[in-house]
């Protein structure tokens, strides 16, 4: 598990766009988001992951939609008013992307700076599922905020079962 | 609320929140404030791109902004143009590079004026890394001690580093300087050669005997000629009437700056490639002109006055002369000087003294051709002009042919069209310029240049309003007054020509994919040491655009199998009893709708044996089975397949085939491959002629609905219970008059709960799968109806059981079943007794 030293933790500050998850607060990097909606119809793909909630039509564009709950195996919850899914145009290795995560609430865009920054915490046990998609933890006021690795909650993820 | 917060909540319908969100940003980015008020301005429709664009331009302040190169500060529809000249110039650097490799040295004249080209305009703009890099070609391509096919090379070279500059430059960052040894590194300083190419010059030819004749002549140009010649023409207007411009305001007094080099410019490649064309009234004329507007820009003469208005008398005969040239061209006639132009030459020369070459004058048929003997040694009175700026300078054989007195009649072989033929299509018809004969009423088609982005927003729209249509359609079609209906069906027959006109929009030849093909080939010889040559049929079949770019990636696969493993090593062959050079047939043919692009090689054929005991190793199928070709081969599409090493190094193919087969079926398409041993394999491509729209059959199962194209299905039954048997307590096959097709049940495949559990509650439909046929089992067939088809991003979903996505009818998203796979699940739960 690679994680960030102190000197790459510089490297990681700027603007993140920060929501709730399961009472948790969350941020991931602003220029990897093009935009947020309000949750729509989506069609199911059955036999696909079980962190998709299916497809959407996004204006003429086909976008899966990630469920992060179901990613993070935290329990489901309602989709409330607040519920929103973040749509995010991300550059991989081999192409972009653009997917929706749905979350509980967006909150703000927030300027990090390296000084509110640290390590992630060592959660033990060669880190779950959740916990290996940590970049860093940030402190907004009272707040502490973990910084996920967009990348890593896409291609990170456990095999599938046959 | 945070500027870039609200920037990303905004929705395209929401007019406030975008004008709010304006007034936010003014302070910030009065840019991006401009841009949301022009969205909010904007249809409803267009709105999202024009938001997209407000977000991408945040995105990039976000990021530091770097110092600004020359070339960024260009307005963006010049960069634009500049990426799109230089890219088809590249192209057809590659195109006479591969023709230049086989041997032939007929290319090496266009290729050398292509590089001088490709110099002046990255000079223009500032791009010294690619300056370089064309100029040291430029020189080696005169070097007789350079044998042809390192020249080749180097070309291609070229080529290729050229290609990842642009693309540096897309990225928004300057190509650096070539590492030496990248081409040849001759010191820019060095003047271009003026040298005498070897080959392939359009030459100056005598003039005709019986010149007087000539303007009468019938002329023969091929199709390809004549479109070029279009171009030419539509450009040169285009130049023209730009010039006019410019030259009233000269007359005013307040010519601006550039505008001298923006006019000379014009003139300059007007000359350029009227001479390469032959049309040579043209290109005296803007020879002429050309010559003036030098002496204005070395401030020899003054840009105002006398020297204007004897260049707006030049711009107005060349308006007459371009009209003139369109008619003899669409008559098949030899293009000639007007009458008058005697009298507007003169004017023009007046002013350069560059009396001492009196203007052709053909249409005085007693005008005795005293200088012809001359033409080819004749030494220019005029210097050149100056170099320094300008697009392509002027090399000395055009100079030549425009200063040479002669017959303005274009007559015999054509030297320069078929060097445009060379580029056009390098396979066929290089060798022998044999100008085919064309049909009467060569019509030089117009054109217009479109963005394409507005071409993809059009078919966008329509592929919306198909949909939109069927809708009403379908509802009217009982309710409706007859009326109304009779209003709908000629309402649906527009919509289809529509369509069809749409989709039309969108089609390119394959003919670019299949040069790089070539490449490729030429490439992997070297590579892998073999010998091969690629042979391409039907490069002119047209598809849309987008799927030409899908179809590249597979092709690649392909190929580098046939090369890789298909085709044997030379000694090989000839102990075969083979030619030592293999060959390969790359065809594109139309089929049922369809476009089949096939790989055929000569080589080995696959090894049935090695695959069945490869795939039985790997647990894909029981020691036992009992497979037919098709099937086995159909192994080696199995994902993973491909990297066991050992069975690609002995039996071939496999490289990447899954990835083959997924991409086509992403596009709708399917694969099948054939081969027999010792003989060669074929590689078949079935391909939708586009990707816009098909026709499905939408289907219901557990509450969830699919589509499956109706391409695939069979029929549609209504299932008895006395349709089904059952072998060994687990395959179920259904009787369908006689016929007994293996039963696949959706929702046990699919994992969804069931509602139609007796077949007798559901419907069977028999599909066609690629092996074989076999019956589906689903709940409903809800409607038959046109989906636009999209493309499913696999990098986040598991996509096994779909071959890809779309919208429906009603605008939500749908999925398009991939009945193969289906077929292939079954069977796995059926082989572990697991049928539920």
């Amino acid at each position: 598990m690679s994680t960030p030293t102190t000197g790459a933790l510089a490297r990681l500050a700027g603007k993140y766009l920060t929501f709730m998850l399961d009472g948790t607060c969350y941020g991931f990097g602003i220029h990897d988001i093009r935009e947020i909606i309000v949750p729509m119809d989506v069609a199911r793909v059955p036999r696909a992951q079980p962190w998709i909630r299916g497809v959407i039509n996004l204006r003429g564009k086909i976008i899966p939609v990630m469920d992060l709950r179901a990613r993070f195996l935290v329990p489901q919850a309602r989709v409330s008013e607040q519920t929103v899914v973040i749509v995010v145009q991300k550059q991989f290795a081999d192409g972009e992307s653009i997917f929706g995560i749905e979350v509980d609430q967006v909150l703000e865009v927030l300027a990090v700076s390296a000084d509110d920054l640290s390590l992630p915490p060592d959660l033990g046990g060669g880190g779950d599922e959740g916990t290996r998609c940590m970049l860093a933890t940030a402190r907004a006021g009272e707040r502490v905020l973990f910084l996920l690795n967009l990348e890593r909650i896409v291609t990170d993820v456990p095999a599938p079962s046959a | 609320m945070d500027p870039a917060l609200a920037l990303m909540l905004l929705e395209p319908h929401d007019d406030a929140a975008i004008l709010a969100c304006a007034t936010t940003v003014e302070p910030v980015r009065p840019d991006i404030a401009a841009a949301l008020r022009q969205a909010a301005a904007a249809p409803v429709a267009e709105r999202a791109t024009i938001l997209d664009r407000a977000r991408a331009i945040w995105a990039e302040a976000e990021a530091a902004p770097a110092a600004l190169h020359p070339f960024f500060e260009l307005p963006a529809s010049l960069q634009q143009e500049f990426h799109s000249h230089h890219r088809s110039l590249v192209a057809e650097v590659e195109a006479l590079a591969l023709v230049l490799d086989t041997g032939d040295a007929a290319p090496l004249g266009a290729l050398r004026r292509l590089a001088h080209s490709l110099k002046g305009e990255a000079g223009i703009v500032g791009l010294d890394a690619l300056v370089g890099r064309w100029h040291a070609l430029e020189n080696d391509v005169e070097d007789p001690a350079v044998p042809l096919r390192a020249k080749a090379a180097r070309f291609l070279e070229a080529v290729s580093a050229t290609e990842v500059d642009l693309r540096t430059l897309a990225d928004g960052r300057i190509p650096t300087e070539a590492p030496p040894g990248a081409g040849g590194n001759a010191p820019p300083a060095t003047p271009p050669p003026r040298a005498q190419a070897p080959t392939a010059e359009p030459v100056v030819h005598a003039p005709p005997p019986k010149a007087a004749a000539a303007a009468t002549d019938r002329v023969t140009r091929d199709e390809e000629t004549v479109s070029i010649l279009g171009e030419f023409l539509m450009e040169a207007a285009d130049g023209v009437s730009q010039a006019d411009e410019i030259l009233m305001r000269a007359e005013q007094g307040d010519a601006e700056t550039g505008d001298l080099d923006a006019i000379f410019r014009a003139f300059h490649s007007m000359k350029g490639v009227a001479a390469a064309l032959e049309v040579e009234p043209v290109a005296i004329l803007a020879h002429a002109m050309e010559d003036l507007l030098t002496r204005c820009r070395d401030g020899v003469l003054p840009f105002h006055g006398d020297v204007v208005s004897a260049l707006l008398d030049g711009t107005q005969l060349m308006r007459a002369m371009v009209e003139d040239t369109r008619a003899a061209v669409e008559r098949h006639l030899a293009f000639a000087m007007p009458a008058r132009a005697d009298e507007v030459l003169m004017r023009l020369r007046a002013h350069t003294g560059g009396m001492r070459v009196p203007a052709p004058t053909l249409p005085t048929p007693a005008a005795p051709h005293v200088a012809a003997p001359m033409p080819m040694s004749m030494p220019i009175a005029v210097p050149a002009p100056a170099e320094t700026a300008v697009p392509a300078a002027t090399p000395a054989w055009l100079a030549q042919v425009v200063e040479a007195p002669r017959a303005v009649a274009v007559t015999g072989a054509n030297a320069a069209a078929s060097a445009r033929i060379a580029v056009a299509a390098p396979e066929a018809r290089v060798p022998g310029p044999s100008p085919a004969e064309t049909p009467a009423g060569a019509r030089i088609r117009e054109t217009v240049k479109v963005d394409l982005e507005r071409v993809d927003l059009l078919v966008e729209l329509i592929g919306e309003l198909v949909i939109a249509e069927s809708m009403v359609a379908g509802r009217s079609e009982s309710s409706a007054a007859p009326e109304l209906r009779n209003a709908l069906r000629h309402l649906t027959k527009i919509v289809r020509d529509l369509q069809r006109m749409g989709i039309g929009l969108r089609m390119v030849p394959l003919v670019g994919v299949f040069q790089k093909m070539r490449r490729l080939v030429r490439d992997l010889c070297v590579k892998v040491g073999k010998e091969a040559v690629l042979v391409t049929q039907g490069d002119g079949i047209e598809m849309d655009r987008s799927l030409v770019e899908q179809v590249a990636d597979p092709l690649v696969h392909i190929l580098r199998n046939a090369m890789d493993h298909g085709l044997e090593t030379p000694q090989d062959r000839v102990a075969a009893g083979k030619p030592a050079q293999g060959t390969i047939v790359l065809s594109a043919s139309h089929e049922a709708g369809n476009i089949v692009i096939e790989v055929r090689d000569d080589g080995r054929g696959m090894d049935r044996a090695r695959i069945v005991a490869r795939a039985v190793e790997r647990g894909l199928i029981e020691p036992d089975a009992d497979l037919a070709d098709a099937e086995v081969f159909e192994l080696i599409f199995a994902p993973g397949f491909s990297t066991a090493e050992r069975v690609t190094e002995v039996s071939g193919r496999g490289v990447g085939m899954d990835v083959v087969k997924r991409n086509v079926e992403a596009m709708g398409g399917r694969v099948r491959v054939s081969s027999v041993t010792g003989a060669g394999s074929t590689v078949r491509l079935t391909v939708p002629l586009t990707l816009a729209i098909i026709d499905g059959m939408l289907i219901g199962c557990g509450g969830e609905r699919f589509v499956v194209p109706t391409r695939s299905i069979v029929e549609s039954i209504r299932a008895e219970s006395r349709m089904l048997v059952t072998y060994a307590g687990r395959h179920e096959v259904v009787d369908i008059r006689g016929e007994l097709y293996p039963l696949v049940r959706l929702h046990p495949v699919l994992d969804i709960p069931a509602r139609s559990v007796r077949i007798e509650d559901g419907l069977i439909l028999v599909v066609e799968g690629i092996t074989r046929r076999f019956a589906i089992l689903v709940d409903e067939v809800v409607s038959r109806q046109q989906v636009v088809i999209k493309a499913m991003d696999d990098r986040l979903v598991d996509t096994r059981f779909y071959s890809g996505a779309c919208i429906l009818a009603d605008g939500h998203a749908g999925l398009i079943l991939n009945i193969d796979a289906l077929l292939a699940q079954s069977d796995g739960r059926e082989a572990t007794g697991g049928a539920a």
